[in-house]
């Protein structure tokens, strides 16, 4: 009796054609010669092409359209099938955005959606690297990456995207230094590289990218003095340098133009020196906690209208702590420093 | 009328719109002209499956051209005639037998519709249970298999 084993390649193609995606890749475990059968590129456009939206029960495909990629089974197929189907198929698509759904890598195929404007892949317990090929995403505007298992680098291809506007990796294993080429984005308006690895000083070219809105480097290990550079980001808002190991004086008027800034946190760091006297009027929570600046509490920052929180604590301030701060400040945590202070002053904490 | 012998030398005689259904025979009678009575061959069709794919071509002579393909429409395997469904209410060897006529025959309805119910017997199944169904030996090496295991870990049968 003859087999379907028997049957011509052709034939078999047919038959397995009519399957679900993720079926046909489950069945190529049969044995070598539906092995080869289901692995062929021309098998793949067959089957796409012919079940890609067909309603079929429980192994449900793909939803794939221009607006976005709805269904996710694409990151899980092979490659000969993620080719295919990015060539018929997501050319197109200008954002893929899930949430909260374990993809576990991100396939380097993701490169083949050329038209890729938004790539959002957050909480997808992603892990090994980035890979190189998101660099050909030339039209990518925001990559979101955050709260992932990702390690290694930064892969060096990223910097050659010049549009560029948000790059979210807070929360990874990622490492490295950020290089010189940084300067390369010059559309970038938030950078969030907090919660990793990485580690070196940050390069003057940081100064290029001048349109920068928002820059949070926390929780890593960065090193060496803030350099002066970072003055010339005169967009920012929110400048987040927390739990480095930052060192050395800031240098001299570094704030003084960033005229939109409200929240400045530099605590935790190795940083001494002054407190800066320039900061702007626009400020709204201001943190230098666990630091080692030494002086006085600037006494331009009396004019700080809109200044709600400040954190000095633990450094080695002096002298007396001026009035405005009981009596205009929301939030002033003071303790541990070696101020000039009064009974009434002792907590060290003022609150609301 | 077209005379067609079998593997097995079983001659039928067979009106032209139900010959004309094969692409293979078509050919052949446009290749020799209409004066030939000469039977044509079909080495590779034995007579019992002849007379199958015969019911067959006969159910669906009166059948209206088909509609040009709509890229767009959703395609399944579910979308089998009633009438063919009882038709392919055979044994598995025959099954497969009409299939390799029709691919050899080239008779596309026909392919499409042994294909469709293969599939329909594959589709949900594990494996394993395809394994058995078509009796498939597993003919890889463990490593092999390992490989593949890894690499379909995320649509395992669950």
């Amino acid at each position: 009796m003859i087999s379907i084993q028997e049957l011509p390649p052709e034939v078999v193609q047919s038959v397995f054609a009519w399957l679900p995606p993720k079926q046909v890749h489950r069945m190529k475990a049969l044995s070598r010669k539906m092995n080869e059968c289901l692995s062929t590129a021309g098998f793949a456009r067959l089957n796409l092409s012919q079940v890609w939206f067909a309603p079929l029960s429980d192994d449900a495909v793909i939803g794939f359209n221009s607006s976005g990629i709805s269904e996710f089974e694409w990151f899980f197929w092979s490659q000969t099938y993620q080719t295919v189907y990015a060539d018929m198929k997501l050319k197109d698509v200008e954002v893929v955005s899930y949430s909260l759904i374990p993809l576990l890598h991100i396939p380097s195929t993701i490169g083949l959606l050329k038209n890729l404007k938004a790539l959002a892949l957050t909480q997808c317990s992603l892990s090994g690297h980035i890979p190189n090929a998101i660099g050909s995403l030339s039209n990518i505007q925001k990559l979101n990456l955050s709260e992932n298992c990702l390690e290694g680098p930064i892969p060096i291809e990223l910097y050659t995207l010049p549009l560029l506007q948000e790059l979210d990796l807070f929360n990874n294993q990622l490492e490295g230094v950020i290089p010189a080429e940084v300067g390369n984005w010059v559309s970038l308006r938030k950078l969030n590289l907090g919660s990793n690895n990485f580690h070196g000083s940050l390069p003057p070219e940081l100064g290029n990218c001048t349109m920068i809105r928002s820059l949070s480097l926390f929780g890593n290990q960065f090193e060496g003095p803030i350099p002066p550079q970072l003055g010339l980001l005169t967009h920012m808002i929110e400048l987040n340098l927390e739990d480095n190991n930052f060192s050395g004086p800031l240098p001299d008027n570094v704030f003084q133009n960033m005229s939109s800034l409200m929240i400045l946190l530099l605590s935790n760091n190795y940083l001494n020196g002054l407190l800066p006297n320039s900061i702007p009027a626009s400020i709204i929570v201001l943190s230098f906690h666990h630091c080692y600046f030494e002086g006085e509490i600037p006494a331009s920052w009396s004019l700080l209208e809109s200044l709600f929180e400040l954190h000095v604590e633990n450094n080695f301030l002096s002298g007396d702590i001026p009035e405005w701060c009981f009596d205009r400040l929301s939030r002033f945590y003071y303790h541990d420093n070696q101020f000039t202070l009064v009974d009434s002053e002792e907590s060290g904490v003022t609150t609301e | 009328m077209v005379k067609i012998t079998s593997s097995d030398n079983q001659e039928f005689t067979i009106s032209k719109e139900i010959a004309n259904q094969s692409v293979l025979i078509k050919n052949m009678l446009e290749d020799v002209g209409e004066s030939d009575d000469q039977p044509i061959p079909l080495p590779n069709v034995s007579g019992a499956i002849l007379q199958k794919v015969i019911e067959y071509a006969t159910m669906h002579k009166d059948d209206p051209p088909p509609a040009p393909e709509d890229e767009t429409k959703l395609k399944t395997s579910e979308d089998i005639e009633e009438r063919d469904k009882e038709f392919m209410q055979l044994d598995q060897g025959t099954m497969f037998e009409i299939i390799l006529a029709a691919n050899y025959l080239d008779m596309k309805n026909l392919l499409d519709l042994g294909c469709k119910t293969v599939a329909n017997m594959i589709k949900g199944k594990s494996v394993e249970e395809v394994r058995k169904l078509f009796n498939i030996v597993n003919d890889f090496t463990p490593e092999e298999e390992e490989q593949i295991r890894k690499e379909n870990e995320w649509c395992e049968d669950r």
